[in-house]
C-alpha cells in the first residue's frame, strides 16, 4: 500500500468513459449493468459523435482519453469502428474494455486489433464469471495479439475474495502471460445481476470499510441515454438519487456537466479520503445506525455503495455539501494532495 | 505590466501560501491510502502508464498535439503536475 501523497492519484477527468452498448455475448452472473445477448440498447452514432465533439472541445482539449466500454464494445464492430475513428479524428486517445470473445484465434485477433484505429490501452476481463461464457484460451489470444500490436493492456479480474481458490488459479495462469502490475483485481459487488446471487458470494467480511481513496471517481462515464455518472462503479444503480450522478447530456452540455463535477465536493472528498473517511464522519455525527455492521474486505466500491444507498445518509451528505467549511476543506485538499486548483477557482477562494 | 496583462489566476504554489494554516496542519496529518495496483472493476484509470503509452505513440502529429496540450496546461496553472511526477 502506498501512502505517498498524490504520487499515484489519477488526474481528474483526463479519461472519460462511454458505455457503447449493453449488448454482450456473455451474461455474467456478476455484471452490474446486466449486459447480455438479449440487451440491444446502444449509443446512437449521432449522439456519440455529438458527445465526442463536445468532450474533445472541453477546455481546449483537457480530456485525453475516451474509454469505450459496455456491455461488450466489440459486439457491434461497425459502431465501435465508427466511434473510434471519430474520436481519433478529434485527437482523443482510445482505450477499450473487452472480454476477448472475439479472439478465437491468435492471428485473427491480431488482424482485428490492427484493423482498428490506434488503441492506446486495452483492458481484458476474465474471471470465474466470464469464463463460463468466454474460454480462457480467447483471453490468451487477446493478450498475445495486444503484445504483437504493442498495445499496453491490463487484465481485469474480479473475485469474491482474494483467497478464493478459483481466483488464485486464474491469477497463477495469468502470471504466465502478464506482469503482476498488469493484473488488476476487483471484488465482486452485489449490484445489478450480482444482487440476484448475493447470498452465494463468498466474501470475507470486516468491521471496518476498505480504507483506500477512490480512484474510479476520477473518470466520469456516459451512458447511452445521456446520463453521466462520476464513476462506472455500482453507484450507477442508484440512478439519479446520489451525489455522483452528474447530469444528463440530453439536458445539459458536456461543458456544463464537467464544470459542475469540478465543484462536486462529495465526489472530490471520495478522491481525497475515500468512503472510510465518510464512515468515520457519519459515526461522529451519530449516524452510525445507518451504516452496515460489516463491510466487504478490500472492496472500496462496496463501502461507497453501502453509504450512498441509504436515503438518510444521502440527505446528510447533501447538507454537508452545502457547508462552506467542508467545501473549503475539499477545495484546498485538492490543491494540497492532488495539485488541482480548479475547485478553488470555480468556488472563488 | 498593464492591468489587462495582469494574470487573473494564482499559481498553485502561490495558492498554497494562501492556504489557511489550520487546513495545512490538517492535511499534513492526513493518511491517504492509495492502492499500489489500481482496482479493476472493468475500468481503466488514466494513470502514469497510460500517459507513457500516449507519449510513446508513434504518430508525430498526435505526440505534437499532446505536447501542445501539456504546454497549454502548464501555462494555465500547472494542471499536469500530478502526471509529471
Amino acid at each position: 500500500m502506498n501512502t505517498e501523497q498524490g504520487a499515484r492519484d489519477p488526474p481528474f477527468m483526463r479519461n472519460v468513459g462511454l458505455l457503447l452498448t449493453y449488448h454482450c455475448p456473455a451474461s455474467c452472473a456478476h455484471c452490474i449493468v446486466r449486459a447480455g445477448p438479449d440487451r440491444h440498447e446502444e449509443v446512437s452514432l449521432e449522439d456519440a459523435r455529438d458527445w465526442i465533439r463536445q468532450i474533445a472541445a472541453y477546455r481546449n482539449g483537457y480530456v485525453y482519453v475516451l474509454s469505450l466500454t459496455g456491455g461488450e464494445p466489440f459486439s457491434n464492430l461497425k459502431l465501435l469502428r465508427a466511434v473510434m475513428e471519430f474520436a481519433a479524428e478529434n485527437n482523443l486517445y482510445i482505450s477499450l474494455v473487452t472480454n476477448g470473445f472475439w479472439a478465437t484465434e491468435r492471428e485473427r485477433a491480431r488482424q482485428l486489433l490492427q484493423s482498428l484505429p490506434k488503441i492506446s490501452f486495452l483492458s481484458i476481463s476474465t474471471d470465474i464469471y466470464h469464463q463460463k461464457f468466454v474460454p480462457f484460451e480467447n483471453v490468451k489470444n487477446a493478450i498475445w495479439a495486444a503484445k504483437e500490436c504493442s498495445i499496453p493492456f491490463y487484465v481485469s479480474v474480479v473475485a469474491d475474495n482474494k483467497g478464493d481458490p478459483d481466483y488464485q488459479q486464474i491469477y497463477t495462469e495469468l502470471l504466465k502471460l502478464a506482469d503482476p502490475k498488469q493484473i488488476r483485481t476487483g471484488i465482486t459487488f452485489p449490484v445489478g445481476r450480482a444482487a440476484d446471487i448475493k447470498d452465494d458470494l463468498r466474501y470475507s467480511l470486516s468491521n471496518e470499510p476498505c480504507s483506500e481513496i477512490c480512484q474510479a471517481s476520477s473518470s466520469p462515464c456516459i451512458f447511452p441515454d445521456g446520463r453521466v455518472y462520476g464513476c462506472i462503479g455500482p453507484l450507477y444503480e442508484l440512478q439519479e438519487q446520489q451525489p455522483l450522478y452528474l447530469g444528463n447530456l440530453r439536458e445539459h452540455s458536456v461543458a456544463e456537466i464537467f464544470d459542475r463535477s469540478e465543484t462536486n465536493a462529495i465526489l472530490h472528498a471520495l478522491r481525497l479520503w475515500g468512503p472510510a473517511w465518510f464512515v468515520s464522519q457519519l459515526r461522529e455525527a451519530g449516524m452510525g445506525d445507518h451504516l452496515p455492521t460489516v463491510f466487504v474486505s478490500e472492496s472500496i466500491c462496496q463501502a461507497c455503495y453501502s453509504i450512498l444507498s441509504d436515503p438518510a445518509i444521502r440527505e446528510w451528505l447533501h447538507q454537508l455539501e452545502q457547508d462552506p467549511e467542508f467545501r473549503q476543506k475539499v477545495a484546498y485538499g485538492r490543491l494540497y494532495h492532488l495539485e488541482e486548483t480548479r475547485m478553488l477557482e470555480l468556488d472563488g477562494y | 505590466m498593464s492591468a489587462s496583462a495582469k494574470p487573473t489566476m494564482m499559481s498553485a504554489s502561490a495558492r498554497k501560501c494562501a492556504m489557511p494554516e489550520s487546513l495545512l496542519k490538517l492535511f499534513k496529518n492526513d493518511v491517504r491510502r492509495v492502492p499500489e495496483i489500481p482496482h479493476a472493476n472493468g475500468w481503466i484509470i488514466f494513470d502514469h502508464e497510460m500517459l507513457i503509452s500516449v507519449l510513446r505513440n508513434d504518430n508525430p502529429k498526435i505526440r505534437n498535439e499532446l505536447a501542445n496540450q501539456i504546454e497549454k496546461m502548464n501555462r494555465a496553472n500547472g494542471m499536469l503536475i500530478s502526471v509529471q511526477r
